[in-house]
């Protein structure tokens, strides 16, 4: 194989990034495929190429989707909510790190976009004065598991928060950290007490 | 993990898919919208960059101008239309809105929250306000809007009644808001305490300077629709 100096080599699912130093070549980094080519993403998102953040998203939106749904246990809104959510990553995109992930940083916004969306729906709910088309009421209590979504709902944000990302979504702990910027032992600790916690709504023993 | 908590894991997930269809078409949705938004910006832009400064005030001036005429246009026509229909009654407000089913959280009063019980039973049940579609239901230590997933708990201390909830603060901790309650005949009244102080507020708990901190409007006349 002939390395020219300076230049990256892709060998199998790895690229090989030489360096010339004095007279001799090395082999500066060997990274996976997928790491370089979202960095590459990132840097050209980030310079206004709107396909490769349509790029950077795409992989992300179902996760999103989830998330939100598990949060606010309404279909529309979590749509709603993702798509809002990705217009303020959009705008928000200088602040994702060269080399960093997009999936935490994202889901972090859903995260935050859910919170606001229980904010405004208190209040919209309850300022609306003007006659609106009654929903059908929701099966929810015709459906096998409505006593534990009434008692996921109410958890504080963050603890139900904690329980969607590890228990819904399987992330591990170290990801859900990233995602709510908290530390390791954190996240352990509160998702110990948010399951206690629910334990105790559902009226379930702990053993 | 134990099994029980295995178990528990599975009937969490098993609960939000039940209420959560998958939505293949998202993807789809929200990199058509970005590039709408994208190409729109572009294009505006990119048509505009060739005027003058002059020319796109004046570009500016003749839109605020369209918008205000079809504003007024508007505005007559609905009024025209108003004024020559005949009066009747209105069959909207008149349509019977279903009637809420809530079956009470099995919640135990917690010590962070403040003095009281749970909700009586004149007070217990669904409750809807005159305009509005949204239901307010109460029965045990528990609330929640039947038409939507909001919620949380409730304690009752005489004619008070504390609707506790995180979304009330910023800090994580729970927050309330408190109202003063009334109940006649099939109409609940609540109004709501604006200058509550911390005399009846947990001794232990650390959300007793809360009060009035959610922001939400349930002040006003509730009519009864089921009861608890």
């Amino acid at each position: 194989m002939c390395l020219v100096y300076g230049s990256t080599w892709r060998v199998g699912g790895k690229i090989l990034a030489t360096q010339l130093v004095g007279e001799r070549v090395f082999v500066s980094a060997v990274v996976d495929t997928p790491y370089v080519m979202s960095v590459d993403l990132v840097e050209r998102a980030q310079a206004g190429d709107h396909g490769a953040f349509a790029a950077l998203l795409r992989p992300v939106i179902s996760p999103a989707y989830r998330l939100a749904g598990a949060m606010l246990h309404d279909p529309h809104t979590a749509e709603d909510t993702v798509q809002e959510a990705s217009l303020k990553a959009w705008r928000k995109l200088h602040q994702l790190k060269v080399g960093s992930e997009m999936k935490p940083w994202f889901l972090g916004i859903v995260a935050n976009e859910c919170r606001s969306v229980r904010r405004t729906r208190w209040w919209s709910v309850l300022r609306l004065t003007d006659a609106e088309p009654a929903r059908e009421p929701a099966p929810d209590s015709m459906t096998a598991f409505a006593d534990l979504r009434s008692a996921i709902r109410r958890l504080k944000h963050r603890r139900r928060l904690l329980l969607v990302l590890h228990w819904y979504l399987d992330l591990p702990v170290t990801e859900v950290a990233a995602i709510t910027g908290s530390s390791d032992e954190a996240v352990k600790s509160e998702l110990a007490r948010a399951v206690h916690q629910l334990r105790g709504l559902l009226g379930v023993g702990e053993t | 993990m134990s099994t029980k908590e295995r178990e528990l894991k599975e009937r969490f997930a098993a609960a939000i898919d039940e209420v959560l269809p998958p939505a293949p078409w998202l993807e789809a949705r929200i990199v058509d919208a970005l590039s709408r938004r994208h190409r729109r910006r572009a294009f505006g832009l990119d048509t505009m960059a060739g005027f003058s400064p002059g020319l796109r005030l004046a570009a500016g001036l003749v839109a605020i101008l369209i918008a205000v005429a079809t504003v007024a246009t508007l505005l007559i026509s609905s009024h025209i239309h108003l004024t020559s229909s005949p009066a009747g009654p209105n069959t909207h407000l008149q349509t019977p809105l279903p009637t809420p089913t809530f079956t009470p959280s099995p919640a135990v009063r917690s010590a962070t929250w403040p003095p009281g019980g749970p909700v009586p039973a004149p007070l217990a049940g669904c409750w809807r306000p005159n305009l509005a579609s949204e239901t307010l239901c109460l029965g045990g230590y528990t609330f929640e809007f039947a038409n939507s997933s909001l919620g949380g708990n409730v304690v009752v201390n005489g004619n008070e009644i504390d609707f506790i909830s995180d979304v009330c603060t910023q800090a994580g901790t729970f927050g309330f808001d408190r109202y003063h309650y009334t109940i006649s005949g099939t109409t609940l009244t609540l109004m709501r305490l604006r200058d509550a102080t911390t005399s009846s507020s947990p001794g232990s708990g650390g959300i007793g300077t809360q009060i009035g901190n959610c922001g939400w409007k349930l002040e006003g006349r509730w009519t009864q629709v089921s009861g608890g």
